[in-house]
Order: C-alpha cells, then sequence, then structure tokens
C-alpha cells in the first residue's frame, strides 16, 4: 500500500522554485532515503510534505488523501511526522514537556506512551526533568526523535539525523531508525551519510538541482558507483 | 576576564543591595511598584515570546483597563468606599476581573483586526511596531474621547498608613497591590507549567515551526498569549490607580509606564516571564529609591541606565538564553 505519493511537486521559497517537479513514494512499512548533493532539494521535499513549505503544483497524497492543501498542524494527525535538522527540539521545555508537547494531538492520558519512550531512549529517561536546551548532541536527536515518535506516526520523516555525530552515535541512530522501521513505522529521511543510509533502506532517491535522477533499492543504490561520482562528489 | 566581570556583577549586586537597604522606606515602595510593572512587563515578554514582536499598545491596554474600572465604579456598581483598612469599597473587587476580561478581549480584537492581518502579508518587524503605537494612539484617543482628557479618580476614602520599625510606613492599598499581583503570577506560572495550553505557550515560544510540526495550533496559541497578557495588563492598570494615594486616572497613565516597562522586559531577558518578573522588582525597586538622590521626574532615566548597566555584563538579560 502507498503511503505517501508526491507527484510533479514543484515548491520553493518565495520567487525561488527549488523542486522542478518531483516524483516520488513511499509504501507502508519502508525505509526510504533521499541523497543528493547540497542545494539538491532535499530538506525542501521534506518540508513539502509536511507542510512547511507550500507546494506551488503538483499533488502529495498521504494514506490516499490529498493533503497539498493542509496546514501543517492539519496534517501531523494524519500520521506523518517530522524531525527537523536543526532547531528539532523546544530548549527551555524539559525532556518530559518536550513529549507532551509532541503527543499534544493525544486526547488519552501520555504516561504510558512517555513510559515507551524512556524505555526505548534510556539516557532521556535520566534526564526527564532536565532542559531539553542541556542534552548534549546524540542525545539532543534522540530527543527529537522521541517526541515525533509520540503521536505513533505510520510516517516519520527525518531530516539528516545523524548530522554533526560523531561515528558511533551515528551507529546508533541507524540501529534506531531500524529499530522503529521494525515495529511497523515508514521512515523517510534525508541524509549526508548516504552509503550508511542507503544500505539499511529498502529503496531510494538521488535528487539533484530540484529533480529525481534515480531511483532505485538501497543496497543498489548504496553500490552503484555512478551515483558517488555524479551526485555525491565522492568515491 | 570571565572573572573580571563576575567579580564586577557581585559588587553591582551588593551596591544595589546597600542602596535599597540603606532607603529601606523606599525600597518597600519599589517592591509595591515592581509588582505592577511586573503585570505589564510579563505580558509584554509573553506576547513578545510567540510574535516577536515589542507591543507598544501595551501601556494603553494599562490605561484601558482603569477605565473600564472606572466606568464600573461610577455608573454601574452600587457605591461603597473604605472596605476594611482600603481606601476602594467591595465593588472594586467585582469591577477588577470584569475589567481584565474586558481588556484580554480587546488585546484579542487588536491581534484579529490589526496584527493577524499584517502576519498574514508578511509584514515586517518595523511595520507590525508602527502599527502597534497606532493601536496605542487609537485606544488614547479613545479613552479621551469617552472619558476626557482631565484627571479622574476612583471613589475613594482616606486611610491611614500601618508604620512598621524602621521608619517603613505602608499604605494598606500597598499591600493589597502586592497581593493581587502575587497571586496572578502565581496564577500564570501554573498556567505555564502545569497545563497543555500553558505549555503548547512555550513551546510556541521556543520554536514556532516545531509547534506546527507538533500538531500544535499556533494560531490559537497567539490568541490565548494575548489574552493572558491583555488580562495581566487590565489588572495591572486597575493596581496604578489604587497605588496612587489620590487613586487619580489620567489617559496617559499607561504609556508613561512603558519605558520602565520595555527596560524591565530586557533586563530580564527577552521572552522570559521569570525574567520580566524579576526585572520588573529590579527597575521598581531602583526607581524609587533613587528619588532620595534625584528628582521623581528621573525615574524613567534611572530604569534605563539600570537596564544599560546590566546588559553591560549580561547583554541577553539576566535570564535571558534564547539566541
Amino acid at each position: 500500500m502507498t503511503l505517501l505519493d508526491v507527484t510533479g511537486v514543484r515548491a520553493g521559497y518565495g520567487d525561488t522554485e527549488i523542486l522542478h517537479g518531483v516524483d516520488m513514494r513511499v509504501e507502508a512499512g519502508e525505509i526510504v532515503t533521499i541523497i543528493g548533493p547540497n542545494g539538491s532539494g532535499k530538506s525542501t521535499l521534506m518540508k513539502s510534505v509536511v507542510g512547511m513549505v507550500e507546494a506551488s503544483a503538483g499533488e502529495i497524497r498521504f494514506d490516499g488523501q490529498r493533503i497539498e492543501g493542509l496546514r501543517a498542524d492539519r496534517r501531523i494527525p494524519l500520521g506523518l511526522c517530522y524531525v527537523p535538522q536543526t532547531e528539532n527540539v523546544f530548549p527551555t521545555l524539559t525532556i518530559t514537556e518536550n513529549l507532551e508537547m509532541g503527543g499534544f494531538l493525544r486526547n488519552d492520558r501520555l504516561d504510558g506512551r512517555i513510559r515507551d519512550m524512556f524505555e526505548l531512549f534510556p539516557d532521556l529517561a535520566e534526564k526527564r526533568s532536565a532542559r531539553a536546551g542541556s542534552l548534549s548532541g546524540g542525545q539532543r536527536q534522540m530527543m527529537a526523535v522521541a517526541r515525533a515518535l509520540m503521536l505513533e506516526p505510520k510516517l516519520l520523516l527525518l531530516d539528516e539525523p545523524t548530522a554533526g555525530l560523531s561515528p558511533m552515535l551515528m551507529e546508533a541512530v541507524f540501529r534506531m531508525v531500524r529499530d522503529i522501521n521494525a515495529t511497523g513505522v515508514a521512515v523517510l529521511m534525508v541524509e549526508h551519510n548516504a552509503k550508511k543510509a542507503l544500505s539499511i533502506s529498502h529503496r531510494g532517491y538521488v535528487l539533484a538541482v530540484g529533480e529525481v535522477r534515480m531511483e532505485s533499492t538501497g543496497p543498489e543504490l548504496a553500490n552503484d558507483p555512478s551515483v558517488g561520482r555524479l551526485y555525491l562528489g565522492s568515491e | 576576564m570571565a572573572r573580571a566581570s563576575q567579580v564586577a556583577q557581585t559588587l553591582l549586586a551588593i551596591i544595589f543591595i546597600v542602596l535599597a537597604l540603606s532607603q529601606i522606606g523606599l525600597a518597600v515602595n519599589g517592591i509595591f511598584l515592581g509588582s505592577i510593572l511586573a503585570l505589564g512587563a510579563v505580558g509584554i515578554t509573553l506576547v513578545f515570546g510567540v510574535m516577536r514582536f515589542a507591543n507598544i499598545a501595551h501601556g494603553d491596554m494599562m490605561t484601558m483597563g482603569a477605565y473600564v474600572t472606572f466606568f464600573l465604579l461610577v455608573s454601574v456598581l452600587p457605591e461603597h468606599t473604605g472596605l476594611g483598612p482600603f481606601t476602594f469599597g467591595f465593588p472594586l473587587l467585582i469591577a477588577l476581573p470584569v475589567s481584565m476580561a474586558a481588556v484580554a478581549a480587546l488585546a484579542v480584537g487588536m491581534d484579529i483586526l490589526v496584527f493577524r492581518k499584517l502576519r498574514l502579508r508578511r509584514a515586517n518587524i518595523v511595520t507590525i511596531e508602527i502599527a502597534s503605537l497606532g493601536v496605542a494612539i487609537a485606544i488614547r484617543g479613545f479613552v479621551q474621547m469617552v472619558w476626557g482628557t482631565p484627571v479622574r479618580y476612583f471613589p475613594n476614602e482616606g486611610r491611614t498608613h500601618f508604620s512598621l520599625p524602621a521608619d517603613i510606613s505602608i499604605a494598606p492599598n500597598h499591600l493589597f497591590v502586592s497581593g493581587a499581583a502575587l497571586v496572578l503570577a502565581i496564577a500564570l506560572h501554573l498556567l505555564l507549567t502545569r497545563t497543555k495550553q500553558g505549555k503548547a505557550m512555550r513551546a510556541t515560544s521556543d520554536n514556532p515551526d516545531l509547534a506546527r510540526a507538533s500538531g500544535i495550533n499556533t494560531d490559537r496559541v497567539l490568541l490565548w498569549t494575548w489574552a493572558i497578557a491583555g488580562a495581566l495588563a487590565g489588572a495591572a492598570g486597575v493596581l496604578l490607580v489604587i497605588f496612587n494615594a489620590t487613586a487619580q486616572l489620567k489617559p496617559t497613565m499607561g504609556f508613561q509606564l512603558l519605558v520602565p516597562l520595555f527596560a524591565a522586559v530586557v533586563v530580564g531577558g527577552i521572552g522570559n516571564p521569570y525574567g520580566a518578573f524579576l526585572g520588573a522588582m529590579l527597575i521598581g525597586i531602583s526607581m524609587e529609591v533613587s528619588t532620595a538622590w534625584a528628582l521623581p521626574t528621573y525615574k524613567p532615566a534611572i530604569a534605563f541606565t539600570v537596564m544599560v548597566v546590566v546588559l553591560l555584563f549580561r547583554p541577553r538579560g539576566i535570564l535571558g538564553s534564547k539566541g
């Protein structure tokens, strides 16, 4: 079943168009990774899916429903949660309060879900009354993901979850992505760490200058020498 | 360098405390003035937190609160003065919450009629500031049109002060002022830390984009913030009148407080309600204590001087942390 279906989306900031008609999809239960050079529109694509950037043309369907005209806070309840690359926690709120805000739309008591999150991220449990602004880089990333998981989304969008992390923490983040996916949550992520991210992904897209240039299974893209040469400027 | 700055800050704090203690009677008065400033400053800082602009109309919202109470006391409620040790009567206890509600409604109305339209057009900060100055002038114009420019008075009755040791004399009204301010401050604290809506206000102030990405309706949070800031401003206006020995009102009373209000907001750290409270106390005490040596007309200058000195050492204010 197709969870997210993006067709012909054009989007940008002001008069500058960054996405020139992008098609992509995420099936239920998949991990999909978008890679591409800086300025290719990866983050803009994520933002247009969650509604932080308006699509000027094209269609975005989530769970069969058209969402491109909805405000961001109306898209979230449908089951897609987003973790921005930076500024992804509420720094002056405590860890627990951050989780409560993640679960803002839930009408039941949040205690159970918060306990689940503390089980999944034991580091956070220890600091539950600390301000999120005081967390280290790795903990902050965990905090950001935990916040997004509070609503038990069907699709989790991660914008460069390993940016600025040490290799050991990167491993931990990728392990976490797999663990989350194993619970049935589909994941769409943008990653700089292309090889590693693609190797755990079901499928991948290569984005360049606002267009999809390649689309294939994760491992295949990871091992395609032309991907690295043409689009990542490495190897 | 960091050591030197710490030493200087400690020295300044000691000088402040010594000066305040040397004029303890004035300092106590300053706490009462500070509690009124706090109600205004907290509102300004809350609005700034979610909307990123300093509301120049805040002083005139306070004026409006005072005049709504004046209207109720003179034209609607039964005549009564001298409740217990206070100069005012029991009708004030009814008029106060009604005025708070009225100014809250005014603040929400301002947002819907003016500021929301500017937000939707993505107006820049200067346009929004000038618009809030326009709203300030419009509110004052309304007050002058309805109640005229001469000084007015709440119905009141003379009362003797409580005298304490060390030459401190306290007007009973002043105790009411600080008591009411304290109750409102505690209520606000509980709202911000214990309720879902209050936490959503803090979250929106921290990071509006992430708040929206969490499903928080930030437009509704804005209206809540205006309502709360308006209610506090309304209360501050009423308390400002009964703080005055002769309970007088004039159309410029709120606007004249803008300088100390903004100084309190900046000193405390813009956007931080606890900082605004602390800043208001610091500014209030400094202003009152300064009258031992300087003419009272210099009070706003003193407020600004304190602000400049604090910013020299703490550029983001006492409790400011946000970049």
